[in-house]
């Protein structure tokens, strides 16, 4: 009896020896080989797990390209990937991993808005810096000192889209916007610089993404007499409500978001995908860059996945590379603040997706242009009428 | 106006054709048996599969699916579920169909990824008109397809022997071993034709709105509301359920807007369960007290 509780106090007592001896190490080991880890929040699985995916490839490229051309300061760069699922809840409880484990100094993500605002929520009391490469959601724009993002915000695209709307005559829109805040969002803004001068929003309708029934969505538009629909949706959502309206006889000029510029859309929407205009943030086109940096990014791109790099691989590669080049300016220690610093006071820095600066909120500035489907390829929207 | 009745109508018999499937399962097994959305799924992602990956004429592919998945699930029964039926509660059931589903419904997800893929191998072009409205080959399908198979299942009940043992082992399973009937087979039965019910649905919703891992469930939840409302006990009042749910869903997006559609079926679910909890079609049956 009493030799067994020795044996168990002593096992104990190694034990817990053993574990301050390993806390203790820790630091030691990540100070020699200095090494930076920089936490990458993507929906990986779920719905938007097209962009995650996407977003993945290029950062695997960019960690490899920040530790041969930018990580000369001797610190070796590696990219930490979680998965947030497209699902605010999920995205959270990742990037508080993110933060209280492994100890991140900055976050790349996530795809989505929705995600992005409530992951901010806990980056910006951390010091934690967030670089978003593609969220689009106003309210982020407020959303802290620590939070970036290089995609404008959505004031922008819906702005771009009334813009196209009111140059090409049309008076009479149609809304299709999806129900959650980014459709909101772009549906509003649409609406509030389209309802002037005589043109009026005369149908405006919302949707959840979950329903397989969109006759139901789409009937109503066929007695509302608009001569453009402005549809502020994903791709999968736009698709499926262009071919609906297609099967319903409905010949309207049609208005799509940034968000559907993905070869699945051609691919679920066909030939009723023709035509569609939407706004696009400038800076990035595989097809025709003049861009020198655009160009070797597309080349090694390509060499290593086999495909054309969209929006999304642009984006999510500058991102990665804005921390990387923070990275490589410091001679100490990498901290949230002093990438947060770096970023504030770097001017503009030439990325994939062209000219990338930040304005006093942390938001890019950047223009708009419109581009269209032709023939089942994205091209630039012709100017002349 | 007519476009929302035709459109009513069609979505009307695709949850029919789904609710009967779920309803031979339910009634002979008193399982609710969750894994049915999955057997939605997997019908349409296997026609997408042999169509696309091995070349097979769409015909013929349906075909294979329905069989390939009544059998799976037939012997997925027998092997996993059968076994439990006899446990001391009735939610072990319920349970392991969740957890069945949910290791399908992932498999799916792997195999084919998570995004939406197109099952229609015609290109999308402007619907028929009747009038003022237009109907696409897809609703036409459906209407005809499910309309045929309800038929079918109301024939099979009502006219042949397997019917009637499932008719018996619906509403007497103990009384059903008295009289010989041997009410494993009779599940078996059920189930498989329950599940070839359930691909052909899953199939025509895919043909009419791409598929995807998670359209089984939407699909399910529907016509699980149909069946409550329609009355579990039996599938007569099923097509008024169908057709009056379908019809409240659609006046809604029309006169309302579309994010409320779901919240309607499920009001409509609450008013029937406290107004009438027995469906259209239930009756309460005098006990025989010993």
């Amino acid at each position: 009896m009493n030799s067994k509780r020795l044996i168990l106090f002593i096992l104990i007592l190694v034990s817990i020896a053993g574990a301050i001896i390993f806390v203790r190490q820790q630091p030691d080991l990540s100070n020699k080989e200095s090494r930076v880890q920089i936490g990458v929040l993507f929906p990986l699985t779920g719905d938007a797990s097209s962009y995650g995916q996407k977003g993945k490839k290029a950062i695997e490229l960019a960690v490899d390209d920040c530790n041969a051309r930018e990580g000369s300061a001797g610190k070796k760069v590696t990219a930490i990937f979680e998965d947030s699922k497209g699902n605010p809840k999920d995205g959270v409880s990742a990037a508080q991993k993110l933060i209280s484990v492994d100890k991140v100094p900055a976050i790349i993500g996530d795809a989505l808005s929705s995600v992005t605002l409530p992951v901010a929520a806990v980056a910006e009391p951390n010091k934690v810096v967030l670089i978003s490469p593609d969220s689009s959601a106003p309210a982020l724009t407020h959303a802290g000192k620590y939070i970036y993002r290089i995609w404008p915000s959505d004031l922008v695209e819906g702005e771009a889209a009334a813009e196209f709307a009111v140059s090409r005559g049309f008076s009479k829109a149609a809304i299709f916007h999806l129900n959650n805040d980014y459709g909101n969002a772009i549906a509003e803004i649409f609406t509030k610089h389209f309802s002037n001068d005589g043109r009026k929003v005369v149908f405006n309708s919302s949707y959840q993404d979950t329903t397989t029934d969109w006759r139901a969505i789409v009937t109503p538009l066929a007695s509302a007499d608009a001569d453009v629909v402005y549809v502020a949706g994903y791709y999968k959502d736009t698709a499926a409500i262009l071919r609906t309206a297609t099967e319903l006889g409905i010949k309207a000029q049609f208005i799509g978001a940034t968000a559907i510029e993905d070869e699945n859309f051609i691919k679920l929407a066909g030939k009723a995908s023709e035509g569609i205009v939407y706004p696009l943030a400038s800076g990035f086109d595989a097809a025709s860059t003049e861009n020198t940096d655009s160009k070797i990014f597309v080349e090694a791109f390509k060499k290593r996945f086999g495909y054309d790099p969209g929006w999304m691989e642009a984006y999510s590669y500058d991102s990665f590379m804005l921390v990387c080049k923070a990275i490589a300016s410091s001679n100490e220690g990498v901290t949230g603040t002093q990438i947060r610093d770096y970023l504030d006071g770097m001017g503009s820095y030439h990325g994939v997706t062209g000219d990338i600066k930040f304005d006093e909120n942390g938001d890019v500035i950047r223009g708009v242009t419109i581009k269209t489907v032709k023939d089942g390829h994205f091209v630039p929207y012709p100017n002349k009428p | 106006m007519t476009q929302l009745l035709i459109n009513a109508l069609t979505s009307a018999c695709l949850s029919l054709l789904i609710s009967v499937s779920f309803w031979l399962i339910y009634a002979t097994t008193r399982t609710f048996y969750i894994t049915h959305a999955a057997t939605i799924t997997l019908g349409a992602y296997s026609c997408y599969w042999l169509t696309r990956q091995w070349g097979m004429p769409f015909p013929i592919a349906v075909l294979i699916s329905i069989v390939v998945v009544a059998t799976t699930f037939s012997a997925i029964d027998k092997v996993l579920f059968r076994g439990l039926r006899s446990a001391p509660f009735g939610w072990v059931g319920l349970v392991a169909s969740i957890g069945l589903y949910v290791v399908l419904q992932n498999l799916i997800s792997l195999r084919f990824g998570d995004e939406t893929q197109v099952l229609h191998t015609t290109p999308i072009m402007e619907g028929q008109q009747i009038g003022d409205a237009f109907v696409s080959n897809s609703q036409i399908l459906i209407v005809i397809i499910s309309t045929f198979l309800f038929a079918g299942v109301v024939f099979l009940l009502e006219n042949t022997k397997l019917g009637r043992a499932i008719r018996g082992v619906a509403s007497n399973p103990d009384m059903c071993i008295l009289l010989g009937i041997d009410k494993n087979l009779v599940i078996g039965w059920a189930i498989a034709i329950g599940s070839g019910l359930a691909a052909t649905g899953g199939i025509l919703s895919g043909l009419d709105s791409d598929i995807n891992p998670m359209m089984g469930f939407r699909l399910l939840l529907n016509s699980v509301v149909v069946m409550i409302i329609g009355g579990a006990s039996g599938i007569r009042c099923l097509p008024l359920a169908a057709i009056f749910l379908a019809l409240a869903q659609h006046t809604t997006a029309y006169y309302l807007d579309a994010k409320w559609m779901d919240a309607v079926a499920f009001i409509i679910l609450i008013v029937y369960l406290i107004w009438k909890p027995l469906g259209l079609g239930g009756r309460h049956f005098k006990k025989i007290e010993i």
